[in-house]
């Protein structure tokens, strides 16, 4: 009865310890610091380049280690999905290869920033332009492109705030001030015809943007919670939420 | 017959065409309607966070939510969970506390992204225990659940359990993540 007790009890510390985001947190308040955790030391050698070599432009003004540590939970997934556990034999490294559908972030998610730019002004400014502005005005031309764009092929915009990350602010940001409450929906604009047509627009399209998941390099043979994972050919990208 | 308050543009009528909202409430009645959750009987599950609870959002998130609803319709519960002590939609009534670090537990989390880092321990958590989607409230959902990934994930014959959006790499975004519930990943993760 003992070892069973035992072995139960292992069972469930395991399972309770058995995360990898949860672990980094063990015994912190914040995040700060955790890019020093050795299960995600490959953090801190990664730049914006790989973003931005997939056209993904924030304006951060912090380093690249304070955003790695503020989405720390992302560093979490890439641990995992370069992993094959000698343990318990999951391969995480397979299963994101074939178990996880992935799409595009920048076209299903990130379709506004991807035609008028990543500074929250320009989105602002964007979804604020009045639908009875003149049909030949440049401002008119961009938002009627930007927002009939995501009407016919996004799955969604994601607002993002990454409040003090970035030099300029973002839209999610510009909307929270209480002189903007309602420019989200104000009538008359372009804000009000996604609003709209997002539930009142059904798209032709029969699947979306998905991405045939890349090939994991390099796969790392180690422990769930086992450290010093190489750095080799580990590259990433951010984004503040 | 389908409102047609704004008109699709000939260029784009191959595109879109207009439907009914599957939800006919007012914003209020929907707000409201989120106060009270309803308990879990399904595994399609819209999971969201907010530290001060629901009526306490921007009103811009407020509108995000509302419109997932009336954007996938009966079939799918919406529940922003808080951290408001007593309050029905409070994470810890939702999840169990093994998933989750001590200090969310206890409440003594501190710094400037408390909020952010909150929903970053109940998204897998809350996945893993009951399944569904996970969405940031800053989401503008154009496109329904169900034909983004959902009826991919729920098919037995399909290999996908897991669907987030990809930036590079291994590189991830986790404002979106759907799963199926007890997903092997997910856990891991």
């Amino acid at each position: 009865m003992t070892l069973i007790l035992q072995l139960l009890f292992g069972k469930l510390t395991i399972n309770r310890r058995h995360e990898i985001f949860v672990h980094l947190w063990n015994g912190k308040k914040n995040p700060g610091g955790i890019i020093e955790h050795p299960l995600i030391a490959f953090a801190k050698e990664l730049k914006f380049d790989g973003s931005q070599a997939r056209n993904f432009h924030w304006d951060f003004k912090v380093e690249p280690q304070t955003v790695m540590e503020y989405i720390a939970q992302v560093m979490s997934w890439m641990r995992l999905s370069m992993l094959e556990d000698p343990n318990d034999r999951f391969s995480g490294a397979e299963y994101y290869a074939s178990k996880v559908l992935l799409f595009d972030s920048l076209t299903e998610d990130w379709a506004a920033e991807d035609t008028v730019g990543f500074e929250g002004i320009n989105l602002f400014n964007v979804f604020a332009t009045r639908l009875d502005a003149d049909l030949e005005s440049e401002e008119y031309k961009l938002a009627y492109k930007a927002v009939w764009r995501l009407l016919t092929k996004s799955s969604m915009q994601k607002i993002t705030h990454g409040k003090n990350l970035t030099k300029t602010p973002a839209l999610g940001v510009l909307w929270d001030l209480k002189e903007n409450e309602g420019k989200d929906i104000e009538p008359g604009t372009f804000a009000e015809l996604l609003r709209y047509g997002s539930v009142h627009f059904e798209q032709e399209r029969k699947e979306i943007d998905y991405i045939k998941a890349p090939k994991p390099e390099p796969i790392m043979k180690k422990g769930l919670l086992e450290p010093k994972m190489q750095s080799s050919n580990v590259k990433a990208i951010s984004r503040p939420c | 017959m389908a409102s047609t308050k704004f008109l699709i543009p000939a260029e784009f009528r191959s595109e879109i065409h207009h439907i009914h909202a599957l939800d006919q409430r007012s914003d209020e009645e929907i707000l409201a309607s989120l106060t009270n959750p309803a308990p879990i009987t399904s595994k399609k599950n819209i999971w969201a966070y907010w530290h001060a609870g629901v009526h306490a959002m921007p009103g811009w998130c407020q509108r995000n939510v509302v419109n997932w609803i009336r954007l996938n319709g009966p079939s799918w519960t919406v529940r922003v969970l808080d951290s408001i002590p007593y309050s029905p939609n409070n994470a810890l009534k939702w999840i169990d506390p093994k998933f989750l670090p001590d200090t969310f537990v206890h409440g003594t989390m501190d710094g400037p992204y408390v909020g952010p880092h909150s929903a970053d321990f109940l998204r897998g958590a809350a996945l893993f225990q009951h399944g569904g989607v996970w969405m940031d409230v800053g989401i503008i959902l154009i496109r329904p659940l169900d034909r983004i990934c959902w009826k991919q994930l729920e098919d037995p014959e399909s290999p996908f359990e897991v669907s987030v959006p990809w930036m590079y790499g291994q590189t991830i975004a986790n404002h979106f993540v759907a799963s199926r519930k007890g997903d092997p990943f997910i856990k891991r993760w």
